[in-house]
């Protein structure tokens, strides 16, 4: 009798882990063993399709950064990454701090903003590009009804991938937005009315407990743009197809084409291997740097 | 709700659905057929498939869809081991899908495989690997109301320099309201389409190049295609193409041509057959590619090869079925409908395509010398691309031809030494 309430107690406390059994065998399925193969093709000279293929060793991690490209595209990468970031959490931030005012619309305002979100970036890419394109694009025509000449600023290079970073953020501030509204939510209204007792004006409020309380939002937001801005491929995709020439390339555009169109799947997987890195040292690092910033209440 | 009240309805759904008339499991062979085709060719394709599942005795049924991205959804299918029954070949049956394909060389219609393209879809050992229902016949495809517009007699044009006198014109006389010849350069293939032609014409069919050492691993003169991306940046100079070339999509190119303001495209016939059916007044024709003489071709050519071709995979659960399909598709009344639905003469002697009822031009090339694609008949698999990129940063000013052709070179190094 004894036993069997000692296994049902057992079994009541640890029975709530089998909840977790589906999460780990789709993870397994779909992060591990890919990722493992993506591992082990890393080390082959595999074109793709075959289903022959060499083990090469590290011939492919050597020959990464012999790609004419390479230099490129992992400045592109980086704007991408950083610039991505920082824009979505100011521009997040901002539309936050906005919407927390009792003023008329807010609701309205935050749908609108949001909305973009709910859209694919391969859409978004091309929503943009119907607006962009020279010959018949929406703004080039506005410019050409005032007599202004607009330019092909999808073949600008420099300029192109900062418009790429604008498209990404106009698509992905309204996420930003939803964490930090949570965030200022969560922030008890007794800091205010104390702060307001101390004296204090709307800036030192903001810098002194906004800013500081809503770090765990901040670090989660920015880890979380980081990782999308690094991977960003959609908008590149249909936007400007990572040219002209290259030029507006990312980690993850050279990598699809490695794989596909130059059929070097061995050296794309070992691209996909360094570029794993690249997110995860970033990643951590900004986790690292932002915890410090907490504050303990 | 009540459980008394869920078991009838379960029973009821369950005896609807296997009273729903169909097909019976067992009963059927199910096959799967992807395909790479254009809207206009899928149509005819699905028209012919349906017929096919209406009219077959065996119980066979044909699932047809297409991919916009074929290319790569065959790649990820191939890479898994798991392809379709029946699937296009489109110029690659033996290089990237040979290790896959059924041998077709015992099909009643093999011995109907035109000469011309026949060593194009057999593998060295014999193996046909494809049914060539289309050859690509093409050069330059022009709307023929533009060139009347501007005085050109597109048949005049026979060398490059004639070629080019005909762009200057188009170019100011339209006050670049006509582009010359529009690029839907977006997709760097699509630059890459036209240093194909023009490698295919120039050092492809110049009887003093040795374009074959590129197959064979010997010493290559890479110059030459120096030359011809050099003459592509000229032409980019020159206001040839659209201005946008670099960044514009295949549909912003069909529009121009419907306009009216475009005058030549190099991406094939179907280009035109497709716009004829936005616009049926198009009056549309086609020249062969003038070759740049400084490389030794003196000839313009037409660029020859396989089009649409379609192969079944070798170790497919339903081979004989397939086999059936493919053989419908092979009769010639219905060889002749995706013939004309991409304008192009077909691989199989017994099929009859009156082209010139669509286009007279058809019948004025019979005796042009044609030639292969120059990426299919010298180059490794998967250095198109490299030929694309370099083609592009020739155009956008970031490589010299000659820096250009250096990072090729290496590409082409490396699957070389790839492929041993």
């Amino acid at each position: 009798m004894m036993k069997k309430k000692k296994m049902h107690s057992i079994w009541r406390k640890y029975s709530v882990n089998l909840m977790y059994v589906p999460v780990l065998v789709l993870l397994l399925f779909f992060i591990v063993y890919p990722f493992c193969k993506g591992m082990r093709f890393s080390f082959t000279d595999w074109n793709g399709y075959s289903q022959k293929w060499n083990f090469v060793g590290l011939y492919n991690y050597k020959h990464i950064f012999e790609n004419p490209d390479i230099t490129n595209t992992i400045k592109n990468t980086f704007i991408y990454g950083f610039g991505s970031t920082l824009f979505q959490n100011i521009f997040g931030l901002c539309y936050a701090l906005l919407l927390e005012k009792k003023i008329r619309g807010t609701k309205i305002a935050r749908t609108i903003i949001y909305l973009p979100s709910m859209i694919s970036g391969l859409i978004m890419g091309y929503i943009w590009y119907f607006m962009l394109k020279r010959s018949g694009g929406a703004l080039p025509e506005i410019f050409a009804m005032l007599g202004l000449d607009f330019g092909d600023l999808l073949a600008k290079g420099n300029i192109t991938v900062w418009i790429i970073v604008a498209v990404n953020v106009f698509q992905a501030a309204g996420g930003s937005m939803i964490f930090y509204q949570a965030g200022l939510q969560s922030i008890s209204p007794t800091y205010y009315e104390a702060a307001e007792l101390d004296g204090a004006g709307s800036i030192q409020k903001f810098f002194k407990i906004t800013l500081p309380l809503l770090i765990p939002s901040i670090e989660f937001t920015i880890v979380l743009n980081l990782i999308g801005g690094f991977k960003l491929f959609d908008v590149i995709k249909s936007l400007t197809n990572g040219g002209p020439a290259s030029t507006t390339e990312s980690l993850s555009t050279l990598m699809y084409r490695m794989y596909f169109a130059k059929e070097q799947a061995g050296l794309a997987a070992a691209l996909g291997n360094v570029m794993f890195v690249l997110i995860i040292v970033i990643s951590l690092s900004a986790l690292w740097f932002l915890r410090r910033k907490e504050v303990e209440l | 709700m009540k459980r008394k009240h869920l078991t009838p309805i379960i029973s009821l759904a369950l005896a609807s659905a296997l009273c729903v008339p169909g097909y019976a499991a067992g009963d059927v062979i199910e096959l799967e057929y992807l395909s790479g085709a254009s809207e206009y060719m899928y149509e005819v394709m699905e028209g012919l498939i349906d017929d096919f599942n209406e009219t077959n005795t065996d119980n066979i049924h044909v699932t047809i869809s297409k991919s916009p991205d074929y290319e790569s959804v065959m790649r990820t299918r191939m890479a898994s081991n798991n392809l379709p029954d029946i699937f296009d070949t489109h110029g690659w049956s033996v290089r990237r899908y040979g290790e896959y394909l059924y041998d077709l060389s015992n099909e009643s219609w093999a011995e109907q495989v035109s000469p011309t393209v026949i060593d194009t879809v057999t593998d060295d050992n014999g193996k046909l690997c494809s049914m060539p229902v289309a050859i690509i016949f093409e050069g330059l495809s022009y709307n023929a109301d533009v060139l009347t517009q501007y005085g050109i007699d597109p048949l005049s044009i026979d060398s490059m320099d004639k070629l080019e006198a005909a762009f200057e014109t188009i170019k100011t006389e339209s006050n670049g309201e006509v582009v010359p010849l529009y690029m839907p350069g977006s997709d760097v293939g699509i630059v890459g389409c036209l240093a194909n032609i023009m490698l295919a014409s120039s050092v492809g069919g110049s009887p003093v190049s040795n374009a074959n050492a590129l197959v064979t691993g010997e010493e290559f003169d890479w110059s030459q295609m120096a030359t011809v991306f050099a003459k592509m940046q000229e032409w980019n100079e020159k206001g040839y193409y659209n201005e946008d070339c670099l960044t514009t999509q295949w549909a912003d190119m069909m529009q121009a041509v419907v306009e009216g303001k475009c005058a030549f495209t190099y991406l094939g016939n179907e280009v035109m057959v497709n716009a004829a059916l936005t616009d049926p007044e198009l009056n549309w024709g086609f020249i062969p590619l003038p070759p740049i003489e400084e490389l030794g071709a003196t000839e313009p050519v037409l660029i020859g090869g396989e089009r649409t071709g379609y192969g079944i995979w070798k170790d497919g659960e339903n081979v004989e079925a397939a086999r059936k399909v493919l053989e419908y598709l092979a009769q010639p009344e219905n060889a002749k409908l995706q013939c004309e639905a991409i304008g192009a003469p077909s691989g199989l002697l017994n099929c009859d395509v009156d082209l010139t009822a669509m286009n007279e031009c058809y019948s004025l090339y019979t005796d042009t010398t044609i030639v292969g694609q120059f990426d299919r008949t010298y180059l490794p698999n998967g250095l198109y691309n490299a030929l694309s990129d370099g083609a592009a940063k020739v155009l956008i000013g970031s490589y010299t031809p000659d820096e250009a052709v250096e990072m090729i070179k290496i590409e082409y190094e490396n699957l070389m030494k790839a492929g041993e």
